[in-house]
């Protein structure tokens, strides 16, 4: 918890997060521009459509400009050779220790946004958990895949 | 699938009444709809009503046809399914526990359910189920899978079975009855033990008839919590859930009932006329509805406690409780993931805790498994060297506790949430309102009294956490039960040199944690589990 630890996200992480808020953000402005439609139509009040317009702009300017790259610049995560460390969060910061003997599987997934730049998000699955690591680039997510998968294997009988 | 296995044939009763449940609300729907149960004796109400039934008892004949399981020689396995055929394969060594259970309906016919449960289970759901079977059959199943697991464990090789077992000849009750008899005889006198922790050392022979499986087990611990110790245990349990449902229950009821039995009753009549009811009458109605609840409470846990019995042999733990429902839970003694103390209020007073341990059970709301209801704290280390022998464990009072200025973290949502009452109580009722304020100091006793409580402590191979809700709990983990450790600090925390901290074990849902932690306490708690220096 006081070593530093070397490994980030890949610097697109920013992007494609930024990209992602954009698409919801649209979803939800056409879902409040419906409203306010039906709204005018009948002529009821306006006061609902004010605040959820006030909440899109602050969630806006939130999740499209601050978090991102403050999510980047806050996670980072260290392979060792029998344990993954894992530092994350931006206002309540975390350090997870997860052994690599009590490491299940590893896996490697990615959505069409995070294909879109090349990414992909490796999670790590213990018998209680799972600790994801989002925004790695896909060859560095194989790669780690191999790795972790390769530290892990270690013989069942020592627990 | 070398010697096939089948379910009691009562399965198909209860394969039919499940199937029957399926159309309760069916048959609501229609009659709340309608209003008349006339429709049900024209010819078409009387030929569905057949059709239902006939298509119930099917399933449950369909079901109990196609399952069936067999014992091989390092494996269980399972087959099942009518049009997706399943077959399931459990390892015995891969077997965490084996619970057998006896849900009252099961009790009538005095039949079981055995459940296997594995790592891999979902929860809520067991791995392996064999939904029916006869009570002695099961029991007997049940010793059997725990005695090859041991064996496989130490490399030996499992005898081939008799194959048949007619499970129609064996009359239930008697034949349990006869196996705890016999295991419950004891011959140490000269244990030094108190009288309730009687150490058997005697062989049990479950059963010697040349059909069934014969085995012979040396009891290592043989506990049978006796009447009186039950007794104080439930005077003592302080079930809040219980109380609460029960208070809720009357307060949402109240009105209902007031107005079937009082059907012009007026309400707001009542306030008016009686606008002063008497502060006596309030508090002696609170009084009474509380000792009620004490009294249901103690009722309650006498009948889900009674008849608790734990024994010990070879590494493996079995217990036995419940006098309606009865539960029966077997595991090694290496499965066991936490060990924890549970200490209400009044038994911390006392100086007496409830063991549990966490095991893997599919059992939703009962993940933590009982295994002494109402231990002496002073006995804790004895009790635990016999029963799990692999864990050191000593209580220590002193521990490396949650400083002062700690209590921001534990003070502030409860103080938010007090505040917000506060607030809403005085714009309603004014100056009545102010009465709320009391919320103050008590919330403050009690969230001093969980932040006095916490902390932790590293005695060799254990981690030893301590946190308070309502009850004192101290969780005992061994350093190879950690799945993942997690340190977490806000920035107000990281100012002043705080941490919390979390483990997750294996079993549990819920991680174990402790808030607000001096920074020394928690990087020895780190470094003692990283494993790269």
């Amino acid at each position: 918890m006081n070593r530093e630890l070397t490994q980030k996200l890949h610097k697109d992480y920013i992007k494609a997060s930024k990209l992602t808020s954009y698409i919801s953000h649209g979803i939800f402005i056409l879902i409040i521009i419906a409203a306010l439609i039906v709204v005018l139509m009948n002529d009821w009040t306006m006061i609902p459509i004010y605040i959820s317009g006030a909440v899109w702009i602050l969630s806006f300017v939130i999740f499209t400009y601050v978090m991102p790259s403050y999510e980047y610049r806050s996670f980072s995560f260290e392979v060792f050779d029998e344990e993954l460390e894992i530092q994350s969060g931006i206002w309540f910061r975390s350090n997870v220790l997860i052994p690599m003997n009590r490491v299940q599987h590893v896996e490697v997934g990615s959505g069409p946004i995070m294909r879109k730049y090349k990414l992909a998000s490796l999670k790590v699955v213990t018998a209680a958990k799972q600790h994801e690591i989002s925004g790695l680039h896909q060859s560095n997510a194989e790669a780690l895949k191999l790795q972790i998968g390769e530290l892990a294997k270690v013989d069942e009988l020592h627990d | 699938m070398t010697n096939p296995r089948k379910l009691s044939r009562l399965d198909i009763l209860f394969g039919f009444l499940r199937m029957l449940r399926v159309f309760i609300p069916m048959v609501f729907v229609m009659f709340v709809n309608s209003g008349e149960t006339k429709w049900l004796f024209t010819v078409w109400g009387l030929l569905g009503t057949v059709v239902i039934v006939v298509l119930s008892v099917l399933y449950g004949w369909i079901t109990w046809k196609k399952f069936s399981f067999s014992l091989e020689s390092d494996r269980i396995v399972i087959m099942r399914g009518v049009f997706n055929k399943e077959e399931k394969i459990i390892y015995y060594a891969r077997i965490h526990s084996v619970n057998v259970q006896q849900p009252l309906l099961h009790r009538v016919f005095s039949v079981a359910k055995l459940q296997i449960e594995t790592p891999g289970g979902k929860s809520g759901k067991a791995e392996g189920e064999l939904r029916i079977l006869p009570m002695a059959q099961a029991i007997e199943l049940q010793q059997q899978l725990k005695h090859y697991a041991t064996i496989i464990r130490e490399g030996g090789i499992i005898p081939t079975l008799p194959t048949e077992v007619d499970s129609e000849d064996i009359s239930g009750e008697a034949e349990l009855n006869e196996a705890s008899l016999r295991n419950s005889i004891h011959v140490g006198s000269e244990s030094e033990l108190t009288t309730h922790h009687q150490l058997g050392n005697e062989i049990a022979e479950v059963q010697s008839s040349h059909k069934h499986y014969i085995m012979q087990e040396q009891l290592d611990y043989n506990m049978k919590l006796s009447l009186g110790q039950l007794f104080k245990a439930a005077l003592t349990s302080l079930n809040l859930n219980y109380a609460i449902i029960f208070i809720v229950g009357i307060y949402s009821f109240a009105d209902d009932f007031i107005r079937f039995v009082v059907p012009e009753f007026n309400y707001n009549q009542y306030l008016n006329d009686y606008n002063g009811v008497s502060f006596k009458f309030i508090v002696g109605s609170v009084l009474i509805v509380m000792i009620f609840v004490w009294l249901l409470s103690i009722v309650l846990y006498l009948i889900k406690f009674g008849d608790y019995h734990i024994t010990r042999s070879k590494e493996q733990l079995s217990i036995k409780y419940g006098l309606l429902e009865k539960k029966s839970y077997v595991f090694n003694e290496g499965k066991v993931q936490a060990i924890i103390m549970d200490e209400n209020p009044i038994r911390q007073l006392l100086g007496f805790a409830e063991l549990k341990v966490q095991v893997i059970t599919s059992d939703a709301n009962k993940e933590q498994l009982v295994i002494h209801p109402f231990i002496r704290k002073k006995e804790l280390s004895e009790i635990i060297k016999q029963l799990i022998p692999s864990r050191d464990i000593k209580i220590q009072e002193k521990l490396n506790g949650v400083p002062i200025q700690g209590m921001m973290t534990y003070a502030l949502l409860p103080m938010i949430i007090v505040t917000v009452i506060c607030i809403i109580s005085i714009w309603f009722m004014q100056f009545n309102g102010l009465w709320m304020l009391l919320l103050y100091p008590l919330i403050m006793l009690w969230v001093n009294s969980c932040r006095v409580s916490a902390g932790l402590w590293l005695e060799g191979n254990e981690l030893i956490l301590r946190n308070r809700f309502i009850n004192r709990k101290t969780y005992f983990v061994a350093r190879k039960h950690i799945v993942s450790l997690k340190v977490k600090e806000s920035p107000r925390q990281r100012k002043i040199g705080l941490h919390s901290i979390s483990t997750t074990v294996l079993g549990s849902v819920f991680a174990y944690s402790v808030s607000s932690l001096r920074r020394g306490d928690v990087e020895s708690v780190w470094n003692w589990y990283s494993r790269s220096k």
